[in-house]
């Protein structure tokens, strides 16, 4: 084992780069976990507006309206100070004033405008609460031409049942993305960015000219030798995958666990990680000099994650550049992670285009080794 | 112990060997002696498999050469012309790798590397990276790795290329030991006093062809000049000079800058009687020597131009 053993060696004198890019990735990766995790909760959480009411009409009518702002809102019925309301909206103690101008039950039952409302600077609730209070309106005066009287009609409004809104959760994340999920998403850079440089640095060290020469002359088969370096590829890739796990686990520990498709997110990133071992491969058979490996690596490792949606939703990327990504095995990857975020539970369909995907990334694997094959036996030919 | 015959390579137009033959006996320190592209590596690397040839056969050890004859390989060791190690890995790990190529077993493998630094001379040097060394340094790095595993034949390719004299002579010294502890072998080189100095039998190559084989001696014997007289600070006339070519062994003469060189076939006394000459013309001269061939008036006589051209 004395190719492997040294293939080892090389790779440990070279482990700073290998923890550069782990802490890039961890870094990056919890980051947007933490960002990702709170975007959630904000975006469904009610808010109440702060609004002050001057009634100048003192109808039943205008009572009515203020009772169903209460229900919605913090409502404070104030004096008609112009002064003072304008110091509360300026100081942010509200966020609207409502007058309900004089006659404005007649003006309502006309189809006029009887209120103005002011709201503060920066504030985006003023559309909101109009709404609310066009559609209040809107449904007392559909009550009061079917021959209610408008305080009839205010108090069926108000009784209406609010639409129940239920989750129907298909795919068994309770609605919410888990957390872990963007750490898998980030994989492939990980993967690509720091087997490529580490990996594929030793083996244009060990690809050099003056060095295979030598190693051909000796009674070492060059089946061996190179039996023995993927061996060695293996092993790193395989060593950084259960650091990469244990890392997750570490950070996501009863989440990850109790995931029901936890078998299928290890799976899936264990053939990305195949994948980027055989691209590492392919980098190390073509670059030359060992130096240039770092040149090449970053640029690319950046482009196809940027391509493939490994930093960017694939949604919001355009037919077009989807379709260049399918050619390589990282699109593949995050179509089946995107798949595995939305659905816990994967069952029928989902199980079949899950499949699919981790089939497609397979067949890659297939193609990149008769390409290292090919440019290898070329080399070989070359001499 | 080596047979190679009629071997021809070729790299598109260009033919790197012209049917060249060799025959190297075992136990000998054997030398490609030739101008930089005259074919040197080129056979070398036919010789070690490295390269396919367009014709011709190579045996080794009575067995014919092929890429995977790792039997024979196992018998070889390679230092070759560029330094060939890890930059990654110090020197110790380096001549174990090598080493390992070739020796499976642990025990006799570590004894086997402690031997190779010892005869390179390396002890303080084992945990420094290649990049640490001086040049002469690594040049001994470069033989440690290729004598380590204790081949019967070790083929050395311009071993001393950019290495300081005392350097240098340490290389030549571990080259002439390894061949008294039994190893045969293959020195190219284009320093003809390297090749002088410690080997037995040469081959004289230029454009891919073997032109003269033997020792240095027998080399010497085939060429005309026997003595080259060198007289300095000398004012001769046009008479004097013709008068010189007409002493006897005497077959051709130079004179410029005050500076007469004289070129004798060989024979006794040729440096007397250009002295009894020269005292009974009473011409005044700073200094006279004699010198006995080299073998870079070998190639120039069989060539016509210089070895170093």
């Amino acid at each position: 084992m004395t190719v492997f053993k040294s293939y080892l060696l090389m790779v440990k004198r070279n482990y700073g780069r290998l923890l550069l890019y782990f802490g890039i990735f961890i870094g990056i990766a919890v980051a947007m976990s933490i960002a990702g995790d709170k975007g959630s909760t904000g975006d469904f959480s009610a808010e109440k507006a702060e609004i002050a009411v001057v009634d100048l009409d003192q109808s039943e009518f205008s009572g009515q309206l203020i009772k169903f702002l209460k229900e919605k809102h913090h409502v404070v019925v104030a004096e008609n100070d112009k002064a003072r309301l304008a110091e509360e909206l300026y100081y942010e103690k509200r966020d609207i004033v409502l007058q309900i101008n004089k006659g404005f039950s007649e003006a309502v039952l006309e189809g006029k405008n009887g209120v103005h409302m002011t709201q503060r600077p920066g504030s985006y609730n003023g559309v909101y609460i109009s709404q609310q209070i066009e559609q209040f309106l809107g449904d007392v005066l559909s009550y009061h031409s079917f021959g209610y009287s408008i305080p009839e009609g205010c108090k069926r409004v108000m009784g209406r049942k609010e639409c129940r809104v239920t989750l129907d959760d298909e795919n068994g994340n309770g609605g919410k993305t888990p957390a872990f999920s963007y750490f898998f998403g980030f994989i492939p850079y990980l993967f690509i960015a720091a087997l490529g440089v580490v990996l594929g640095k030793v083996l244009v060290i060990f690809r050099d000219k003056r060095i295979k020469n030598r190693m051909m002359a000796s009674s070492f088969s060059l089946l061996r030798q190179n039996v023995q370096i993927l061996f060695g590829f293996w092993i790193i890739g395989s060593l950084l995958y259960i650091l990469t796990a244990a890392i997750a686990l570490i950070i996501y520990g009863k989440d990850l666990l109790s995931a029901p498709n936890i078998g299928y997110y290890l799976l899936n990133s264990y053939v990305d990680m195949l994948a980027a071992l055989e691209f590492a491969f392919i980098v190390g058979l073509l670059v030359k000099e060992e130096k240039r490996v770092d040149m090449i690596i970053t640029p690319l490792s950046l482009g196809i994650c940027f391509l493939c949606g490994v930093f960017v939703p694939q949604q919001v990327l355009s037919g077009s550049v989807q379709t260049v990504a399918s050619f390589l095995p990282v699109h593949w990857y995050e179509k089946v992670n995107n798949l595995l975020i939305e659905h816990a539970e994967i069952t029928g369909e989902v199980s079949q285009k899950v499949w699919q995907g981790i089939g497609i990334q397979v067949l890659f694997l297939i193609a990149m080794a008769g390409i290292s094959m090919a440019i290898a036996k070329y080399q070989q030919q070359e001499r | 112990m080596i047979r190679i015959e009629n071997l021809v390579k070729r790299y598109g137009d260009l033919v790197a060997l012209d049917h060249l033959n060799l025959e190297v006996y075992e136990g000998e320190v054997f030398g490609l002696l030739g101008p930089n592209g005259c074919g040197k590596t080129t056979a070398i690397s036919c010789l070690l498999a490295l390269l396919k040839f367009d014709k011709g056969t190579i045996r080794i050890f009575g067995e014919e050469m092929r890429p995977d004859s790792y039997g024979i390989k196992r018998k070889i060791g390679i230092v070759p012309q560029d330094v060939a190690v890890f930059p990654e890995l110090s020197v110790r790990e380096n001549i174990e790798y090598f080493c390992g190529l070739y020796v499976a077993d642990k025990i006799q493998r570590k004894k086997c590397v402690e031997e190779a630094i010892a005869f390179t001379g390396l002890e303080g040097y084992q945990k420094m990276r290649p990049h640490q060394l001086s040049g002469g340094l690594l040049r001994r790095l470069n033989i440690a790795c290729g004598i380590a595993h204790k081949p019967k034949l070790i083929i050395m390719d311009e071993p001393t290329v950019a290495v300081d004299p005392q350097s240098r002579n340490h290389i030549l010294e571990g080259i002439q030991r390894l061949n008294r502890e039994g190893a045969t072998i293959i020195y190219t080189s284009h320093y003809m006093e390297e090749v002088e100095q410690i080997c037995t039998r040469i081959s004289i190559l230029d454009h891919g062809r073997s032109i003269a084989t033997g020792t240095k001696e027998e080399l010497k014997r085939m060429i005309k000049m026997g003595e080259r007289i060198t007289v300095e600070g000398i004012q001769v006339t046009e008479g004097q000079i013709a008068a010189v070519r007409e002493l006897p062994h005497v077959f051709q003469t130079e004179y410029d800058n005050q500076r007469l060189v004289i070129c004798c076939s060989a024979a006794k006394k040729n440096l007397m009687r250009v002295l009894h000459y020269l005292e009974e013309e009473e011409i005044v001269f700073g200094k006279i020597f004699s010198e006995m061939p080299t073998l870079n008036d070998v190639f120039l006589e069989i060539t016509g131009k210089e070895l170093r051209d």
